[in-house]
């Protein structure tokens, strides 16, 4: 763990009102095991790191408002946003055409290398299922983008949600930066955090000498 | 590679520089057989002594002090070399990496820099050069230095110490400038280096007001001092060290941008009081304590800059016949003398010794030392020495990715900070200008609208107060902690379950309508054009988008018949009259969606 890099993502979550996004980054968030609290602005921006095989993934994640009037300001959010996870509810068709105009916009106005995740939250609720799976799937399919059905409830695929958005945006990562021209977030946040070249040693307390 | 302390040490001992009475640059070498002490005439057993890197002349380290006294009456025991045998030092590549040796780092980030700017100064500032000057000019850097020493180390009263030693003799006080001087000769010294300074920074800002490329020059320059001290401190007193040493070296930047020779001479004579304590300081624990004290008086540039300086250059100085831990002492009192610093010191050293690098626990306790900070706006020393301590941490930070990358955008982005502290007024003043429109038509609207005033909700008006300080900050990164404090009062869940993003901005609009900050489009403006990128992916910049986004609908008039502080959104709760569950995850009655 020590040897690993550590990536940050801006994840910025997109859905309409009432589909859970924010249960589902709470549920990630609370539910890991992690070294240290970070200070958190409510529930709207909490981080989180996922240990993935090349590197430790820190998500930094941008919770936006889902109503609709708020709509317009959604651009402000995502700029600059490394993944998007763009949530609807499985038992609310609203909400899926919904994601899929998120999607679209993302498509058309975000950052070409955003990972773009459709998750269909509340996958408990299968009595009350609206969206079939498949179309969802078929959907993603066609988009090019990754979907999964979580819930936040029941903890089901939340974890992997987040793992599976960490590797895949990893490996774009290094895809991209082999020499095509980045974009604002692109360079600065990817520090190798632990190697501090300019410490050498292990430093001794100076009480003594303060005394 | 990491430094080792001796590879650090030579580094300190830069021939470069000189001792401004004995003209000598001693470093630590071997004995090579029987060498005599240029201080006592005797014979060196030790298998170390110093050597002066440009005459060749040893001394034993307990006699440098009194052989610098002696060379203010005997001027035939100063070192007669004018350094011209010594390279410049080129860079091994163009390029730095983690993998540079700190003396590459060194040259490359600090030497040439400052070469440059040196030069392009003195270009306008010289127009009288040096006729009577009995050596060659020295480099110029050796000359910025000797200069800002020379102002640093005499002129000034020396507070009063407390006497160790009998035996010792402190230098007289203040300090008599020395004898022969390279520099022009004019009525006073001093006099004429500190007009040399000053023409020398007023260039700086002339050219730097004129052109983005001269710009530019500073602001490499400025982080090359960063790097230069970061690499030093870092290697001689770990993250602390390094820290402050960026801190020292931020300075010198800034002194060259403001055209402030106090400021220059604070970094200078800091600088000084680093490598003379390094020297001083044996053991590592002792070494770090004497270097986090001298970089810690240059850090109090705030208050007493000159005074503060020159007081740890001196002390610094006068630690070298004493052992480590005398010497460490000694240089305690005298800052405490100095500057009432005792508690900050104390505070910064043990917390940064504390701090391990190595693993996120550094960011933790960061954070931590922030939230201290936050509890205690003012007044506390301990929390406002970690508070800076942080925010060196950040600087090294800024650093680090300076350092590493390979386009040196990076650079460009972390200097923009350092220089935007030195052109705040232009900047916001200008930015002020082009938001005129915005701003009157925000006021307008608020002055529609209203405040609640007192009827407003806790956490509104906690964040209101956190928010109208965004004023105060002069640079984006002050002015982004004042947002992310109100952002983290109106996050708190004291009044409903959970908050998100649909009830965070309109309590974020409430709190902008109750806050009333002046000129507040203009402030975000300066906060998202100076800000740096990566500092903007995180809490930060979500603090910046939300009250954007505030602003946002508060022009639009958007946010009509609602009652923003209690609209909870709705997330995934039922209707609102139903009371929200304490957490979605604290309990078994997850609500079904109606």
């Amino acid at each position: 763990m020590s040897a690993a890099r550590v990536c940050h993502f801006k994840l910025v979550l997109l859905g309409d009102t009432a589909v859970g996004k924010s249960c589902l980054v709470v549920r990630f968030v609370r539910d890991e095991f992690f070294e240290f609290q970070e200070p958190t602005i409510g529930a709207a921006f909490l981080t989180q790191s996922v240990a993935t095989g090349a590197a430790t993934v820190k998500f930094e994640i941008w919770d936006t408002a889902g109503q609709e009037r708020y709509r317009s300001l959604a651009p402000m959010y995502y700029r600059g946003a490394a993944a998007a996870i763009v949530v609807y509810d499985i038992t609310n068709k609203d909400s899926f055409n919904g994601a899929k105009s998120w999607v679209k916009e993302l498509q058309r106005r975000g950052d070409p290398n955003a990972v773009i995740a459709l998750a269909g939250n509340k996958a408990d609720l299968q009595s009350k299922r609206k969206i079939d799976y498949q179309e969802a799937q078929q959907y993603a399919e066609e988009n090019g983008i990754m979907h999964i059905e979580t819930s936040a409830k029941n903890d089901t695929n939340v974890k992997s949600l987040f793992h599976e958005i960490g590797t895949y945006g990893l490996s774009i990562k290094a895809h991209i930066s082999g020499g095509v021209a980045q974009k604002l977030p692109s360079h600065a946040p990817q520090s190798d955090r632990e190697a501090f070249p300019l410490i050498p040693c292990v430093p001794t307390r100076v009480d003594v000498f303060l005394a | 590679m990491a430094p080792t302390p001796e590879e650090t040490l030579a580094l300190l001992m830069d021939p470069l520089i000189r001792h401004p009475i004995s003209r000598h640059s001693f470093a630590p070498s071997h004995t090579v057989a029987g060498a005599v002490c240029h201080g006592c005439g005797q014979r060196i057993v030790a298998l170390r002594d110093h050597r002066c890197l440009l005459c060749g002349v040893a001394a034993h380290r307990r006699c440098l002090y009194a052989l610098s006294e002696k060379c203010k009456t005997d001027a035939s025991l100063k070192c007669t070399s004018d350094g011209s045998h010594i390279p410049p030092a080129e860079p091994p590549s163009g390029r730095l990496d983690a993998t540079s040796s700190p003396a590459a780092v060194l040259n490359v980030a600090v030497k040439q820099p400052l070469d440059r700017l040196w030069r392009s100064a003195t270009r306008a500032a010289d127009t009288k050069p040096p006729a009577a000057a009995p050596a060659p000019a020295p480099a110029p850097v050796a000359r910025l230095r000797e200069a800002a020493a020379r102002l640093s180390l005499s002129g000034l009263e020396a507070p009063r110490r407390p006497r160790w030693d009998p035996d010792d003799a402190l230098p007289p006080e203040p300090a008599p400038a020395p004898a022969p001087t390279p520099l022009p000769p004019s009525a006073t010294p001093d006099t004429a280096a500190f007009a040399r300074l000053r023409a020398a920074a007023r260039r700086f800002r002339e050219e730097s007001d004129a052109g983005s490329e001269l710009r530019l020059r500073v602001a490499k320059a400025a982080v090359g001092g960063m790097a230069a001290g970061a690499v030093v401190g870092g290697a001689v007193a770990g993250p602390a060290g390094a820290a402050l040493g960026a801190k020292a070296a931020q300075i010198v930047g800034a002194g060259l941008v403001l055209g402030s020779p106090a400021a220059t001479g604070a970094v200078v004579g800091g600088a000084l009081g680093i490598h003379a304590a390094a020297t001083a300081a044996g053991g590592r624990g002792a070494r770090a304590a004497a270097v986090n004290r001298a970089a810690r008086t240059v850090g109090g540039a705030t208050a007493e800059p000159f005074a503060a300086a020159a007081a740890a250059a001196r002390a610094a100085h006068a630690e070298a016949p004493w052992p480590p831990a005398r010497a460490a002492e000694r240089a305690a009192a005298t800052l405490r003398d100095v500057a009432g610093l005792d508690a900050q010191a104390r505070a910064f050293a043990n917390f940064a010794l504390e701090a391990d690098p190595a693993t996120a626990k550094v960011w933790a306790a960061l954070d931590d030392l922030y939230k201290v900070r936050r509890a205690d706006a003012r007044g506390d020393a301990v929390a406002d020495a970690r508070f800076w301590a942080r925010e060196t941490a950040i600087d090294v930070e800024a650093l680090r990715f300076a350092v590493a990358d390979d386009d040196g955008a990076p650079i460009v982005a972390a200097t923009d900070a350092l220089v935007a502290e030195a052109t705040y007024i232009h900047a916001f003043t200008a930015l002020v200008r082009r938001n005129r429109d915005a701003d009157a038509t925000l006021e307008r609207v608020l002055a529609a609208r209203g405040g609640a005033g007192e009827g407003a909700a806790r956490s509104v008006r906690r964040g209101a107060a956190a928010l109208a300080k965004i004023g105060a900050g002069r640079d984006a990164h002050a002015k982004l902690r004042a947002l992310v404090f109100c952002l983290e009062a109106l996050g708190d869940s004291d009044e409903g379950p959970l908050v998100t993003a649909d009830v965070l901005l309109p309590r974020a609009v409430a709190c902008v309508a109750e806050a009333k900050v002046p000129h507040l489009r203009a402030e975000l403006a300066y906060v998202d054009a100076f800000a740096r990128d990566d500092v903007l992916l995180g809490a930060e910049g979500y603090a910046l988008t939300t009250l954007s986004c505030a602003l946002d609908v508060l022009a639009d008039g958007d946010d009509s018949g609602e009652q923003p502080v209690l609209d909870l959104g709705g997330e995934s709760w039922p209707a609102p009259p139903a009371p929200p569950p304490a957490s979605p995850l604290g309990g078994e009655e997850w609500p079904e969606p109606s």
